[in-house]
């Protein structure tokens, strides 16, 4: 490119100015100023950043490494990483259901590390070979918001099950994420394909659709709109529709029959830039500080059980969950499912 | 002096010009890496199948008549308010027109998705004016998907409406009108035989310019379309998916309107135009403006769309700075300090990094195109013309689409680097400065130039002793013009974001998709205070050289 001189002085100095920034700026980013004090980890969150900023601060507290973090639903970290495998991004991938995790794992996007801290947590919610580790445990709810519910349906019971959502007075108040690209509602139509068949979850699921309101992106969206009264019924994880209700929001929550659950998962990307310290955070995600800041602000249960219940939590054992839900065969049908998924509408 | 003709003449001239030639071949090479080969790596990418896949599947089909649909909607609205709003300014007689030209101008400074962030804060159906709606008059707003989007896009895309009709409206002869009062015609017959037909190419124009605009919109559908689907955010849908032939399906198909529309107004509009649409005031008597009672009723629609535009800004603002606005209005800075002002949250400085960065590039290469297009004789000028105008006409949503899907795998891998995101936001940019570069050189009269090689200059000191500094005001615009653009742009990069370069558009986007408006909000404001300071600072250096505030 051609040089572009001025006979301006002020352009110059303008010019030179920012070069230097700039040129700074970006040395500063690919950490030539600082060396090792100002080590940098790169993680994918899926969970709400709010919460993966938290621990990460803590993190960065007790160890000096600072953090780059990037916000994902967890179908979109799972095709980046997978995508990004020839030249990977990040270190650390943290929450999303341990499906997508396996998926990554197959993929041999992920490094094997099998924490010591990892020992006292059962082997259904861990990777044998340590390609990835639970972190929390989150059944699908439905959450009814019980002003609008009033308003709407008087003194009507709330749904217990997911048959109930068929009603036609639904319409237009349910809201569930795509399970084309979120994790939550993948894993609540795949326990349903697991304790159904799949003919009829997708018989169900098409059902379903002239209630749905939305179907966004993300997996926590029904439910904080249906808190804010934009619709009745948000089909989501129950940890995210406890924390808004412990916010004060009126929502009832409802863990129905052969309902999936999550087991958030953390794992470490394979060649990223700075595994080290991503084994250094695997480590101190699995201690207590991290469960405890994790669990309170997102109302899941850990899977430590050293770790306690958080205050307004609710303990799953009591509910009538898919306590058999076989995540790694809704890994294997996840394309299958999701295509056939696509085909309605 | 005459010049030979010929290939073979032009090409043996551009031989002995060392600096030339380097500068030829850097264009080509440029251009066709990143404008011709991702071109024809999506077209091949897409393949039978996937559009076999496209066309058999009712959601597709349904994506892309909701968008049709939509951006009609959404073009037409702007179009009439932003003629409205730009016919009150340029033909009545109502106070404060300085400020209504400044209410017409802060849209730009925002994300278009800003405006769906504030759109969701007041009219979603936890906003403050469907909460108030909800106590008072028991009425409930639902406003998602094609209603919401409406406005939305609407509000966001007038201001590009006003300026393309305020063009047309101040190239319009005053002397025309008043020889048309002269035979008798008067009112809203004098609107409509002369004022309307002289000004209709440009609302044309206008309106074709936002309806692509709104097809290949990203972030507001997401927002706010709910159910309602659209093809940007399928295309979203399917990168993330891992299916780029889909997505170039889509994305080709989001061209074609494009390209028409690019078509239409070079050929046609131009053809069959009465007025110019330069945007330079016409000399000569002065406009027959309207009549008081006319002049009230313009009065307050410019009134009500201001509201509407300030009482947008006012609430980000509100939810920037107070703890959890609507449940606990306390003031607080931490939002600032946790997204804008962190080391672990650099959004808005790689925004304002990335996009000086690229407005530079962006204003340099669309200087060298100009010059050797204008002023080198060279073969395959025609084919470097066409690649560096053709960018203009692609939607954002595809430059970033081709970028990633040619450069994440094959021969040259650039995916997750910075790189893609300013050569990004530079294809979107560079052809305007191309364009507005070249009508420049034209200007400057080229026996200056030849005056200057015959006192032994060479090209280079040719270019840089003479013909820059007579173009600095078209560069400077320019790089302004791009500079705003690149901030403000998502839909162009939201597949180029990587962990370290996450910028604040696609911040704005992501908390305000997850719910977390205080952050949106923070963020939000951060970026217009980047772009309001750069701009300030650019003002400071170049004083009256340069039109930033005046409006």
């Amino acid at each position: 490119m051609a040089a572009r001189k001025k006979n301006n002085g002020s352009i110059i100095i303008l010019a030179v100015v920012i070069v230097v920034l700039v040129g700074g700026f970006f040395l500063y980013k690919s950490g030539v100023f600082g060396g090792k004090d100002k080590e940098k980890i790169t993680v994918y969150s899926i969970f709400q950043e709010e919460e993966a900023r938290k621990i990460l601060d803590k993190f960065k507290e007790e160890t000096g490494i600072d953090y780059d973090i990037l916000r994902l639903p967890s179908g979109e970290a799972v095709s980046r990483v997978q995508n990004e495998m020839l030249n990977p991004q990040a270190d650390f991938l943290m929450g999303g259901p341990a499906d997508s995790h396996e998926v990554l794992k197959k993929a041999g996007a992920l490094e094997a590390y099998s924490s010591p801290n990892a020992s006292d947590i059962p082997d259904n919610m861990k990777d044998k070979e340590g390609f990835w580790t639970g972190f929390y445990l989150n059944p699908i709810a439905i959450g009814v918001n019980e002003e609008r519910w009033k308003e709407k349906y008087g003194s009507d019971p709330y749904p217990e099950t997911f048959k109930d959502l068929l009603d036609p007075k639904f319409k237009g108040e349910i809201g569930m994420s795509d399970p084309a690209t979120s994790g939550t509602a993948y894993t609540a139509v795949a326990s349903l394909a697991q304790v159904w068949g799949e003919d009829e979850m997708l018989n169900y699921m098409k059902q379903l659709l002239p209630n749905l309101k939305e179907r966004p992106k993300s997996g926590i969206e029904p439910i904080q709109k249906a808190a804010k009264g934009e619709y009745t019924i948000g089909v989501t994880f129950l940890g995210d529709q406890l924390k808004i209700k412990n916010q004060g929001n009126p929502i009832h929550s409802i863990v129905p029959e052969a309902a999936g659950y999550e087991i958030g998962g953390l794992s470490i990307v394979k060649g990223g830039p700075n595994t080290k310290a991503a084994k250094k955070l695997m480590d101190y995600m699995l201690t207590n500080t991290p469960g405890e800041i994790y669990t309170q602000s997102a109302y899941a249960v850990s899977v430590k059980p050293s770790v306690p219940i958080p205050q307004g939590g609710i303990d799953i054992k009591s509910t009538k969950y898919n306590s058999a839900y076989d995540l790694w065969k809704a890994a294997d049908q996840r394309k299958d499912l999701q295509g056939a998924l696509k085909g309605l509408r | 002096m005459k010049e030979k003709k010929g290939t073979g003449e032009s090409l043996k001239r551009l031989l002995k010009d060392p600096s030339s030639l380097v500068l030829v071949l850097t264009s080509f090479i440029v251009l066709i890496l990143f404008v011709i080969y991702p071109l024809i790596v999506v077209v091949f990418t897409s393949g039978f199948d996937n559009w076999g896949m496209f066309f058999s599947k009712a959601r597709y089909g349904k994506a892309l008549l909701n968008t049709v649909v939509s951006s009609s909607l959404s073009a037409l609205t702007a179009t009439v308010i932003g003629f409205i709003y730009a016919y009150a300014i340029h033909y009545s007689n109502i106070a404060g027109k300085k400020f209504f030209r400044f209410i017409a101008f802060i849209p730009l400074l925002a994300p278009s998705v800003m405006s769906g962030l504030a759109f969701l804060l007041l009219f979603g159906r936890g906003g403050m004016i469907s909460h108030w709606m909800n106590s008072v008059f028991h009425v409930e707003l639902d406003l998602y998907g094609l209603p919401g989007l409406w406005i939305v896009q609407t509000i966001s895309y007038f201001p590009l409406a006003y300026m393309t009709i305020t063009g047309v409206l101040r190239s319009i002869s005053p002397n025309l009108e008043i020889a048309a009062q002269n035979l008798g015609a008067r009112g809203f017959r004098l609107f409509r035989t002369i004022t309307f037909r002289l000004a209709l190419p440009g609302v044309i124009n206008a309106f074709l310019l936002v309806a692509i605009n709104c097809f290949a919109d990203f972030g507001n559908p997401k927002l706010i379309g709910g159910n309602y689907s659209l093809l940007a955010v399928e295309i979203y849908g399917e990168i993330i998916n891992n299916e780029p032939g889909l997505a170039s399906v889509m994305g080709i198909i989001l061209v074609i309107p494009a390209l028409l529309v690019f078509w239409v107004q070079n050929k046609v509009l131009s053809k069959g135009s009465y007025s110019t649409v330069t945007g330079k005031p016409v000399s000569g008597l002065k406009r027959i403006t309207t009549s008081r009672k006319t002049d009230i009723l313009l009065f307050i629609f410019n009134t009500i769309i201001s509201i509407f535009i300030i009482s947008m800004f006012a609430i980000t603002i509100l939810f920037a700075f107070t703890k959890n606005f609507g449940r606990d209005n306390t003031f607080t800075l931490e939002h600032m300090m946790k997204v804008v002002f962190s080391s672990s949250s650099p959004a808005v400085l790689n925004s304002l990094v990335l996009s000086l960065v690229s407005a530079i590039l962006a204003v340099a290469f669309a200087l060298v195109l100009a010059y050797i297009v204008v002023r080198k004789p060279f073969p395959g000028k025609k084919l470097l013309d066409f690649s560096a105008v053709l960018p203009i006409a692609l939607p954002g949503t595809f430059v970033g689409l081709a970028l990633i899907v040619t450069f994440s795998k094959g021969p040259i891998i650039l995916q997750g680097s910075a790189a893609l995101i300013v050569i990004a936001m530079l294809l979107k940019q560079m052809p305007v400065g191309y364009r507005g570069l070249t009508a420049s050189f034209k200007q400057v009269d080229k026996s200056i130039e030849e005056a200057a090689t015959n006192l032994g200059a060479n090209s280079r000191k040719t270019l840089t002793t003479i013909v820059f500094p007579m173009l600095q005001k078209t560069v400077v615009a320019n790089f302004v013009y791009a500079f705003m653009k690149n901030m403000n742009t998502l839909s162009t990069i939201i597949f180029l974001i990587t962990p370290k370069w996450v910028v604040a558009a696609v911040s704005i986007f992501n908390y305000a998709e997850t719910g977390t408006y205080y952050w949106a909000a923070a963020v939000a404001v951060g970026l217009m205070g980047a772009t309001l300071g750069t701009l300030g600072i650019i003002k400071l250096i170049f004083r009256s050289k340069v039109k930033i505030f005046d409006f």
